[in-house]
């Protein structure tokens, strides 16, 4: 169900999640997005990777969604399909919903993380300002945006060695399944 | 292309179907059976590869509806939900065949445990089970065929943890191979039994039963898409009317008609053929055609270990624990849950039982991924009539067909159950020293049951005793849909050995049912 929000509700509850309002342009943005995408132009890219870095928030000595190209699995998935579309319609959304932020233009990529987390939190739950996000595709965009997003990370063999998950193992099997790892 | 008339046409080719084209086949009739999906080669087709077999596997296109909607899983290949399953061959205790007598709820079944009892012994010598006579709680048997696996470091932490609690763990019952048989390799303790067995060591039916089905003549056809029955002026089945696999429609006539598409598929099916004579679908005088669904209370609790170990290696599926199987009053609720050590690959715990949180939620979770030991809980689902499959009224497939939509909440008892068997295996996890547990809200299943569901009385029931529909004579229902109760186990032994009981009647009565 859409809670339907009203516009000054929203600046509110989005604000809540960061220091406030006072925004101040930070880290990212430049160095993201490195490789052109096919079916994304390059400021949706860097949406697309804006996001991904709050929903998969990693440190420094591990494999970050950039590092892991992220964005080639999203790109090679959702090409020719319909969720192309469900794509491109949610990163415009979440423009418009930075939009609503504050003075002048603004757009997801350049907001710092805290924001961005409280505009996803928003987008998955549905509760929006009905003008920001007329279709209502919302809660379904970002939940096709998370799965791709884990989809991709998750299926990195360099990220697999970070969590310490052995993957295929045909036709050897895993033959010291039945031992204690060496700690 | 029309093709001639048989004695027996098999609507799904999976648990069931592909039973059923063996057996009756074997009994001299003629036989051809249809799936929606594709037939695999596991050598070619399956990977190591949790990524790819959700992209081959998950295709079902279903309307959730209800307080608690649940995601359904199903397969659509010959050997249906097999070719994925955990190959958990459970036998339904005596006591679930008499739910209403023993606990006031439900329904009794029309058949006893006794019924099914060879049954279940020849579906397990088929198939080739691994398991032990240790269980305290499992029905008087003989030895199964092979002996059990050995259990990886995830089971092991696990039956610590249990034994430390009195309780009693014992090696799953798998129809995995743990020794050659059958022509076929042993489970090489790879880890992918999901993902479709690539050493086909899992006994799914397109490897077991289709080939001997075959050997007798039986005729499988893949990717074929089934739309409806006809009946003739009689009221009994006429054709089955199918997409073809280039896409043409066609009909295939045969003396006697088996659907066996699952609880979900079958009465989309039946509700779909309607007529003059059966104006509110097949089968259907009873109103009860897509009634009672029921699944398993489905949990999983993750316990967080200070030192690895490594659960992705080996049989996920190793260890299972029935302490809480029957009606103890003591807990407030009546029937039970089968504790079921599992693990998944990364994508599966991040999207599917931890698809909940995101961010550092999440990732604190994955970080975790080689520290966890984890068990599935899989508890008895009580029948409501208010638990539906229909039709959706607006959305269709790609033939015009409407799609299935389950509704679906939990009753009281369920809820009871579940939380019971949460804090069960949360103590289990700090019996055997987890620092945290962590539960998993995670709804989906692939369990599907009861929607056509067999009894004495026509009023009250869909099929007979021997899945045989009150309404149509020469029409059977054999699958997860005849069920009347759905016990705190796996379902899938028990649809095979009720296939065989139905493919043995049908051959035994082939005189009356074939003319």
């Amino acid at each position: 169900m859409n809670l339907k929000l009203t516009r000054r509700a929203f600046i509110q509850l989005a604000g809540a999640g960061s220091t406030g309002l006072l925004l101040t342009r930070v880290e990212l943005a430049s160095a993201r997005a490195s490789a052109p995408s096919r079916i994304f132009s390059g400021h949706q890219a860097r949406t697309v990777l804006a996001a991904a870095e709050v929903i998969i928030p990693t440190r420094e000595n591990e494999p970050s969604v950039v590092d892991v190209n992220v964005l080639d699995y999203i790109d090679r998935e959702i090409r020719g399909s319909s969720e192309r579309a469900l794509f491109v319609e949610g990163l415009a959304g979440l423009d418009r919903l930075a939009g609503l932020l504050g003075r002048g233009p603004r757009r997801f990529a350049d907001l710092p993380a805290a924001q961005r987390i409280a505009i996803l939190k928003m987008v998955e739950a549905g509760t929006l300002p009905v003008d920001a996000w007329p279709s209502g595709s919302g809660p379904l965009f970002f939940r096709q945006l998370r799965r791709r997003i884990v989809e991709g990370y998750f299926s990195s063999p360099l990220v697999w060695k970070f969590i310490g998950y052995g993957g295929r193992s045909q036709f050897i099997g895993y033959p010291d399944f039945n031992r204690w790892p060496q700690q | 292309m029309a093709e001639r008339e048989v004695d027996v046409c098999i609507i799904g080719c999976g648990a069931a179907g592909a039973v059923l084209a063996k057996e009756c086949a074997e009994g001299g009739l003629s036989v051809i059976a249809f799936d929606e999906g594709p037939r695999y080669d596991p050598f070619r087709d399956f990977r190591n590869d949790e990524l790819y077999a959700m992209k081959i596997f998950d295709r079902a296109r279903i309307v959730l509806d209800g307080d608690d909607p649940i995601k359904i899983f199903m397969v659509k290949a010959v050997g249906g939900g097999t070719v994925h399953y955990s190959a958990i061959s459970l036998r339904f205790h005596e006591s679930d065949f008499r739910v209403r007598s023993l606990d006031g709820v439900a329904e009794d079944w029309p058949i006893t445990y006794k019924d099914l009892e060879p049954y279940y012994d020849r579906v397990e010598r088929t198939l080739g089970v691994a398991g032990s006579n240790i269980n305290p709680f499992d029905v008087p048997r003989g030895p199964y065929p092979l002996p059990p696996h050995e259990l990886n470091t995830n089971s092991q932490v696990i039956a610590r943890g249990a034994r430390k609690l009195g309780l009693h763990p014992v090696p799953a019952p798998l129809a995995i191979l743990s020794r050659p048989y059958d022509g076929r390799f042993p489970c090489n303790q790879c880890g992918f039994c999901f993902e479709g067995c690539q050493m086909t060591a899992k006994s799914s039916t397109d490897l077991v039963y289709v080939p001997k089905a075959e050997a007798h003549g039986a005729v499988i056809r893949p990717r074929c898409k089934g739309l409806r029955l006809e009946v003739n002026k009689r009221g009994l089945v006429e054709a089955f009317i199918y997409i073809d696999e280039r896409g043409r429609e066609q009909r295939q006539k045969a003396k006697l008609f088996i659907v066996a598409c699952n609880a979900v598929n079958t009465p989309r099916l039946l509700l779909n053929s309607t007529s003059n004579l059966f104006p509110q679908g097949l089968a259907n005088s009873s109103g009860l055609v897509g009634k009672y669904f029921m699944h398993n209370t489905v949990a999983a609790v993750f316990g967080r270990f200070e030192h690895k170990i490594n659960s992705y290696k080996g049989l996920p599926q190793g260890l299972i624990i029935q302490d809480f199987y029957e009606t103890d009053p003591r807990r407030g609720f009546v029937r039970g849950y089968t504790m079921e050590t599992f693990y998944a690959g990364p994508i599966t715990l991040a999207n599917g039982f931890m698809g909940h949180v995101w961010g550092d939620e999440l990732m604190d979770f994955m970080r975790g991924y080689a520290y966890y030991a984890a068990l599935f809980l899989s508890g008895e689902d009580l029948p409501n009539e208010k638990n539906t499959v229909t039709l959706d009224p607006d959305l269709k497939d790609e033939h015009g067909m409407p799609l299935p939509r389950v509704t679906y909440s939990y009753g009281e008892n369920e809820i009871k159950l579940r939380a019971h068997s949460i804090q069960m295996a949360e103590a289990i996890m700090r019996a055997a020293g987890a620092v945290k547990t962590i539960g998993s809200p995670a709804r989906g299943t692939a369990h599907l049951m009861g929607t056509c569901r067999m009894g004495t009385d026509p009023s009250r029931s869909v099929v007979n005793p021997f899945c045989q529909s009150h309404d149509v004579k020469n029409l059977f229902i054999c699958d997860g849909s005849v069920f009347v109760t759905s016990t705190g186990g796996n379902p899938t032994l028990t649809i095979q050995a009720l296939a065989t009981r139905t493919a043995d009647y049908i051959v035994h009565e082939k005189a009356n049912l074939l003319t």
